[in-house]
């Protein structure tokens, strides 16, 4: 697999950003009608994504990025369509298993396990899908 | 008795504009008031500092449960800021010697070029390329010291380090245009998820009042370092891009058009620079 490229790891922390950024628009939007529960499992999703994208801003700029390839065109494509239905969800149950799939997707890319990053984004599009 | 008072002062003046022609030296005066301008703002650090700190300030925002990671991402900043401050310290060097060969001044020595000579062999960069280029520029820079280069080698200086160093300078553009505003906009993400949550949770009128206060005054500051991102990012064009004309008038440096246009990259070099520091 071709390595990730600083390119890569840039679009894959604005892919990060934008669903931390719809999930907390989600939160705040239907504020009133979520339990504290559930408000804490999408904040705590909302965190673990936007700290994934800043760990892309560091392999961004970092002078070594000797990381297996992420498919990163696949994984920002997941992480669109997951931003896309979480927009147009009203579901909580679903916007919290979208985004727990997601923070899935990112410690796989992390770990940098190409066999965990496929499944996981497999996750995210069925999730995002279904 | 006035005109006989001026006597030795216009004799000294014309001894000196003499000896300056003996010498075979060009009075390229607007290069190097380009290249020290060029030095003292590339070298603007608080940048590399915000972005390693970003980790840090996040830890305002986010919930205990995050502490590990920002933990480790400060670790993980903290060991790219040496390398980060390294472009923009052989920029510096590099506009510094470029400004003493065109006042015929020797290059001086900086034991710091020891280590840009060394932190170019081991350093892995992103990109071959870059590394390749910032080898170049560090190695006519140890050149130009040691080989003692006057006035007379600074077409030769421009000619071997254009094309990397225009490769270094544009790498750097690229890390502060688009991954440092990456870094603030995240930052500002955190910023709105904190206060807004803070908001939606408040009763107290005066206690919202005060939230609205520093939530300003938060902002204030990330919309301070856009700014300031910003305006590195025209630093760093506008030495590229008078570099550039350098190379391309290399061969006329003295004509006073190519002199006056140097002149309007240092004009538009100052008022950058000084926007970064009315920060």
């Amino acid at each position: 697999m071709p390595p990730l490229t600083s390119d890569d790891a840039l679009a894959l922390s604005k892919s990060y950003r934008d669903l931390s950024v719809a999930i907390g628009d989600f939160r705040f939007k239907n504020w009133n009608t979520l339990s504290e529960a559930d408000r804490k499992a999408l904040e705590e999703k909302e965190w673990a994504l936007l700290n994934a994208s800043s760990d892309m801003v560091t392999k961004a700029v970092g002078l070594t990025l000797d990381e297996s390839d992420a498919a990163a065109k696949k994984v920002q494509g997941a992480a669109a369509t997951a931003e896309k239905a979480v927009k147009t969800l009203k579901e909580v149950r679903k916007v919290i298993t979208i985004a727990a799939a997601a923070v899935g997707l990112a410690a796989a890319i992390a770990s940098k396990d190409p066999g965990a990053i496929a499944k996981n984004s497999k996750a995210v599009l069925d999730a995002a899908t279904s | 008795m006035r005109r006989h008072g001026r006597g030795p002062e216009l004799r000294f003046i014309a001894f000196a504009c003499l000896a300056f022609i003996a010498s075979g030296c060009a009075n390229l005066t607007a290069i190097r008031e380009f290249a020290s301008t060029s030095s003292d703002a590339a070298q603007y650090s608080q940048l590399v500092v915000a972005y390693v700190d970003t980790p840090s300030r996040m830890k305002r925002y986010e919930p205990e449960s995050q502490r590990a990671t920002l933990d480790r991402q400060v670790a993980e900043r903290k060991a790219q800021q040496e390398r980060l401050l390294l472009r923009q310290k052989l920029i510096q060097e590099y506009m510094d010697a470029l400004g003493q060969l065109a006042g015929d001044e020797l290059t001086v020595y900086d034991k710091e070029l020891d280590a840009l000579g060394n932190a170019a062999k081991a350093a892995k960069f992103v990109d071959q390329g870059e590394a390749t280029a910032f080898a170049a520029v560090s190695k006519v820079l140890v050149l130009a010291v040691t080989d003692r280069w006057r006035q007379g080698k600074l077409v030769s200086l421009i000619e071997q380090t254009d094309g990397p160093f225009q490769v270094v300078v544009g790498a750097l553009v690229k890390v502060v245009e688009q991954e440092f505003a990456a870094d603030i906009a995240n930052e500002r993400e955190a910023l709105n998820k904190y206060y807004t949550g803070l908001e939606r949770q408040g009763r107290d009128a005066a206690g919202l009042a005060a939230l609205a206060e520093w939530r300003e005054v938060r902002e204030g500051q990330i919309k301070g370092h856009e700014v300031a991102i910003r305006n590195y990012a025209v630093v760093l064009k506008t030495i590229a891009v008078g570099h550039h004309k350098l190379y391309e008038s290399r061969h006329h440096l003295s004509r006073p058009e190519v002199q006056a246009e140097i002149h309007q990259y240092t004009k538009r070099l100052k008022e950058a620079f000084n926007a970064l520091a009315a920060l």
